[in-house]
């Protein structure tokens, strides 16, 4: 006994507390950040799901009642208690009956039912459009919606008769009109000449869109609607009536299947959707970064716990020596973790809120969500932010703590730790069993072709990092003996030295480059699944594009009757509009459904207009209840030509359309082509975006494209353009889409730097004794520093073959399958850019550590000191 | 007590390691403390010195200074000729390379390297030739040629240390450090070493060993005898009674006993 305690022992649990050091800052890091994320990705989370959107013109109205923005199909027919599936948002104003707003208008508590229809209309100056307020749009209504606001009268009088019309003061003021003047109001896109009978003023400005008022009848009769529905209706309350207790009173006399009532700082979903789908937007997205998140944590966790464990293998033998039982040793790694974890996820999800506050900062930059989302900072996120690092702390230590109470009393009593086997036989049997999975996975990913490619990728890409993980002593070994052989010859002291370590320390190394691959893994499949995306949609986009001109309407669109009139213009071939929405696809089998983008297009002379590389069937029979499939859609949902299918269109009403047709750009024009008449009156503002013009042969294409300018006369905003600028924009936007998707992703990317910086520091910091010894026996400081650098130099180069290896095997089955290209798109100056940040990161986060660990005397810390 | 006298008459060169007046306080002011006190000591070539003491008298601070890991407060070291205190830090671990040999207690070994690789580890790291006849010979000198390509922890520890001892030898150095070699050894192990040693320096290396041990600084030509950081005494041609008796006189065999010289 004395002997234990004396001499070397002493000496190693003395250095051990330098590694245990080590090891908890580096769990505690590791942790910090973890929580920090999942924070703030609650924070994204519940803000997004409490968004307020306070309303501006219904500002007066207690309860504003609209159609059910959403398809709730049942989770199972038989059973309506059930509850719901997956609900899909519905892109498109779901419209009312008129007959409605007496029914609702007879509901206790109601003192009068106002609806209110909106349609485009735009003021007119020297002919251009005037949009609402920083470029939001501007509506018309009837006059009697104006109590909603309310809007009082500020100059002239309300207008009375057709042919009258009264605009919001803000905009009289911009286009410089005064009352008692006749404007030119662009109604859906076709002028029309109007009196400007008054200006109005509501409480607070507008800042979300102008407004145009019209009398009653004139404005049922501009809003185009034939069938009589109307948008919205406000409700005033009687006086003493509770808004909650009405909105809930409507909602269940008609039924929550038919309408939402919104009261208070909600109001503004049912006024502007778009807000809503932004919301929505942001709790999907901040979910998936969540989801992604926590993942990525459990591995950079259980990584950094290995690794700590491992480096106190010593003191844990030795503490096993001295009569601790492995139950003991668990309990005490599971109760350092406790220690650590909880004030370290405290600390982090106290950093959530900046981290959440910059990403809103950063989405609302990049037009994902609106300024006025703000964010909402519960109690909730953080709790469960805390909960989950805690949780996946404890986890990884288990695992961890098995490992640890494996360790033999006699590793304490040996010069260095007993060799132990390279890899286990269970993990090993695992690590294959896991590859096999992959295996399988990759096919799945292969034939998995629409929206939900992605996902697949996902989990295949964790499935190969989980595979790396596990095996990753065994790969570490192998290629330390590859590249240890070119080292070696390189530089015989010091590379030589890193070969040999690298290749006897296999199991020491592989956290730190289990952390590397997935930095590069992840961020290269994240990163190049989102270009080859993009590229894939922009190349098929281009693919596909035979018009000679575009003719466009830029931020008020155009009147669907423009094509026809582009079809006057002499030396016109073909012309075909498109109007880009979204529709829900599914099967008659399956009550779910997918929101997937949509074109609608006038078929006559789509073949002429564009080229969507038809696989199957006919374009040309696409008339009537049809459609027209990609050919990953039509994979998806397992049709082919020939077979019927249930649509629902943007504002809900469900189709039932003939398959006709299958092609092949998908991406670069949306999984579903349907003909412009079927989704005629089923799109909020009933416009079209672009209309792509074929000249004919031989036509003098200058001309053409005078003429068609000329048409900006009777279609007010409208301008042409080349077909490859329309290109450009259309991309431009698809990129500001994918916005959020790549913040989340960088943020992520960072964390995982972060582990990396982290695992490495640690593994580096635990070679104190090895660096002194190396000096002792003749190592100059430089010759240990190179050594060092040789050694992360190998660690980098196995990180990058192997997370570039993981980040192919996931990407090609994405691009073979949903992005149609034989290799994924990955621009060489991001992947340089990813290798160089890795290379930057492993080299520093070796060698600052290195000269750390240098500055100290080798005498002193080399065992000679007992 | 010949020492000054006979330094100052002798040239520097005859000697394979030498301090003047070397003095090493750890710390600063309070807390300030002097491991050596204006120490002047010698050693011929070839000699085989045992440095011997009570626990805290200096010893390591004193074998540091001579091999140069460490830098005294005041005075000079001269190393194979060459005056240490002018160098700069790689010049220093270059010489050392060439000079020096090192044994510790323990932890003597890099555990990635088997044992051939350990013993020619000094050569690589000095850019020399790895001759292979080289490293078997030296090898087979600490009779360890049946297990080169065994990795330290599957040898023993008198084993670990032979091959530390071999690794000390590779380089042909002028000098052999031990710091208690034999101190965590069994009695037939660590007599095996210090065979080693005095083989050594029969061979013409030059040995300085700390030792707890009188019995082992029997095998000694020579020991010095420190006490609280001071040069106490000096024993030629010593035996485990001459060496035993100048301990006890020194009155400090257990540990923890402050000694007044
Ligand atoms: N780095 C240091 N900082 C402060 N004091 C030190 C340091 N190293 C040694 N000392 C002190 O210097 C004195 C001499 O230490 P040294 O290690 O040389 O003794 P030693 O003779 O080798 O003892 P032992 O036989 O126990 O190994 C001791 O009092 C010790 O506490
Ligand atoms: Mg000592």
């Amino acid at each position: 006994m004395t002997r234990l305690l004396s001499g070397p022992m002493i000496g190693t649990v003395w250095r051990t507390r330098r590694s245990r050091r080590s090891g908890f800052v580096g769990a505690f890091i590791a942790l910090f950040f973890a929580a920090a994320t999942a924070t703030s990705a609650g924070i994204l989370l519940e803000s997004g799901a409490r968004a307020e959107s306070p309303p501006e013109r219904y500002a007066g109205a207690a309860v504003v009642v609209g159609g059910k923005q959403s398809y709730d199909p049942p989770a199972d027919v038989g059973n309506p208690d059930a509850g719901t599936g997956e609900s899909v948002v519905l892109p498109e104003r779901v419209r009312l009956d008129r007959g409605m707003v007496d029914r609702i208008a007879r509901i206790d508590g109601v003192l009068e039912a106002v609806p209110d229809l909106s349609f485009p209309a735009n003021l007119l100056v020297k002919g251009q459009p005037l949009t609402g307020p920083n470029g939001t749009r501007s509506w018309g209504h009837g006059w009697d919606s104006a109590r909603l606001m309310p809007f009082t009268v500020s100059a002239g009088r309300p207008p009375r008769a057709g042919g009258e019309v009264l605009v919001d003061a803000q905009l009289a003021a911009r286009a410089r009109v005064a009352v008692g003047q006749d404007v030119q109001i662009s109604i859906h896109g076709r002028p029309e000449t109007f009196r400007l009978v008054g200006t109005a003023a509501g409480g607070s400005p507008l800042t979300k869109q102008a407004a145009l008022f019209f009398a009653p009848d004139e404005a049922a009769r501009l809003s185009g609607n034939p069938t009589g529905k109307i948008d919205t209706i406000g409700v005033l309350a009687a006086p003493g009536t509770g808004v909650d207790e009405l909105a809930a009173r409507i909602t269940g006399t008609i039924g929550e299947d038919q309408i939402t009532a919104l009261t208070g700082g909600q109001r503004g979903y049912t006024e502007f959707l778009d807000l809503g789908n932004s919301a929505s937007n942001l709790v999907a997205l901040s979910g998936s970064f969540g989801g992604v998140g926590l993942a990525i944590v459990l591995f950079v966790v259980a990584a950094t716990f290995a690794l700590s464990v491992h480096q106190r293998r010593r003191e844990i033998a030795l503490l096993r020596a001295v009569g601790a039982t492995p139950g003991q040793i668990r309990r005490m790694v599971a109760a350092e973790a406790l220690m650590i974890s909880v004030p370290a996820a405290l600390a982090g999800a106290v950093l959530g809120i900046p981290l959440a506050t910059w990403l809103r900062k950063m989405l609302v930059a990049g037009d994902m969500i609106p300024d006025t989302l703000a964010l909402h900072i519960g109690v909730l996120p953080a709790v469960v932010g805390v909960g989950s690092t805690v949780l996946v702390a404890l986890a990884a230590t288990y695992v961890a703590g098995r490992q640890a109470s494996k360790a033999s009393p006699t590793e304490a009593l040996g010069e260095a730790a007993a060799p132990r086997r390279l890899i286990g036989g269970f993990r090993l049997s695992l690590g294959l069993l896991l590859l096999a999975g992959s295996i399988t996975l990759v096919t799945v990913s292969r034939s998995a072709t629409g929206d939900g490619a992605p996902a697949v990728s996902l989990g295949l890409l964790f499935a190969l990092i989980l595979t790396v993980v596990v095996l990753s002593p065994l790969l570490v070994r192998v290629a330390a003996a590859v590249l240890g052989m070119v080292i070696s010859r390189f530089s015989p002291g010091s590379g030589y030295l890193a070969a040999a370590n690298s290749r006897a320390n296999a199991r020491r190394l592989a956290p730190a480059v289990s952390t590397m691959v997935l930095a590069v893994g992840f961020a290269c499949t994240e990163i190049f699944l989102q270009t080859t995306l993009l590229y894939a949609a922009a190349t098929q986009a281009a693919g596909g594009s035979v018009a000679d001109h575009v003719v466009v309407g830029g931020d008020t669109r155009l009147s669907p009757e423009v094509v026809a009139a582009v079809r006057q213009v002499d030396g016109v071939d073909a012309a075909t509009g498109i109007t880009y929405t979204k529709v829900l696809t599914g099967t008659f089998d399956d009550l779910d459904m997918s929101a997937v983008p949509a074109q609608a297009v006038d078929t006559d002379d789509l073949a002429a207009a564009v080229d969507l590389d038809v696989r199957s069937g006919d374009l040309g029979a696409l008339r009537g209840e049809s459609v027209a499939l990609s050919q990953s859609e039509a994979t998806v949902l397992g049709l082919a030509v020939g077979d019927l299918m249930p649509v629902r269109l943007g504002d809900g009403t469900l189709l039932k359309v003939k398959i006709v047709a299958t092609y092949g750009r998908g991406l670069g024009y949306g999984d579903v082509t349907l003909p412009a008449a079927l989704v005629a009156g089923h799109t909020t503002d009933g416009l079209t975006q672009q209309v792509l013009v074929r000249a004919q042969p031989g036509a003098d294409q200058q001309r053409v494209r005078t003429e068609l300018a000329g048409l900006a006369a009777r279609f007010p905003g409208l301008t042409v353009t080349e077909p490859h600028e329309a290109l450009a924009a259309r991309d431009e936007d698809q990129r500001a889409n994918q916005w959020g998707a790549f913040l989340v992703t960088g943020v992520i990317v960072v964390y995982t730097a972060i582990a990396v910086i982290n695992t490495l520091a640690m593994t580096t910091s635990a070679r104190t004794r090895e660096f002194a010894l190396l000096q002792l026996i003749g190592a100059t400081r430089q010759q240990v520093l190179r050594m060092a650098r040789w050694e992360s130099v190998m660690l980098i180069v196995t990180a990058i073959v192997f997370g570039s290896v993981v980040a192919v095997t996931t990407l090609v089955p994405f691009s073979l399958g949903r992005a149609q290209l034989g290799f994924p798109y990955t621009p060489p100056l991001v992947y340089l850019g990813i290798l160089g940040g890795i290379a930057v990161i492993g080299l520093f986060s070796v060698m600052l550590p290195a000269h750390r660990v240098l500055r100290q005397r080798p005498v002193e810390v080399a065992g000679v000191h007992e | 007590m010949t020492r000054v006298s006979t330094f100052q008459a002798a040239a520097v060169t005859d000697y394979a390691i030498l301090l003047k007046s070397v003095s090493r306080v750890y710390g600063k002011g309070q807390s300030a403390v002097t491991a050596l006190r204006d120490v002047t000591v010698g050693c011929p070539r070839g000699s085989f010195t045992a440095v011997m003491g009570p626990s805290g008298s200096g010893k390591s601070t004193f074998l540091h200074c001579a091999a140069g890991l460490d830098r005294p407060t005041r005075g000079s070291v001269v190393l194979g000729g060459v005056e240490l205190s002018g160098l700069k830090e790689a010049e220093l671990t270059k010489l050392r390379r060439e000079r020096a040999g090192f044994v510790f207690q323990a932890f003597n070994l890099v555990p990635a390297l088997d044992v051939a690789e350990n013993i020619a580890l000094p050569l690589r790291l000095a850019g020399k030739r790895v001759d292979p006849a080289w490293i078997r010979q030296v090898a087979a000198q600490v009779g360890l040629q049946d297990r080169m390509r065994h990795r330290p922890p599957e040898l023993s520890g008198g084993q670990q240390q032979r091959v530390a001892i071999a690794r000390a030898l590779v380089m042909k150095p002028d000098v052999v450090f031990g710091d208690e070699p034999t101190g965590a050894l069994d009695t037939t192990s660590g007599r095996q070493v210090l065979t080693l040693l005095r083989d050594a320096a029969r061979s013409g290396h030059t040995v300085v060993m700390v030792t707890h041990d009188p019995s082992a600084a029997a095998m000694a030509d020579r020991v010095v005898f420190l006490a609280d950081g001071r040069l106490v005494g000096e024993l030629e041609q010593p035996t485990l009674r001459t060496v035993a008796s100048r301990m006890a006189g020194l009155g400090a065999w257990v540990e923890g006993i402050e000694v007044m010289p």
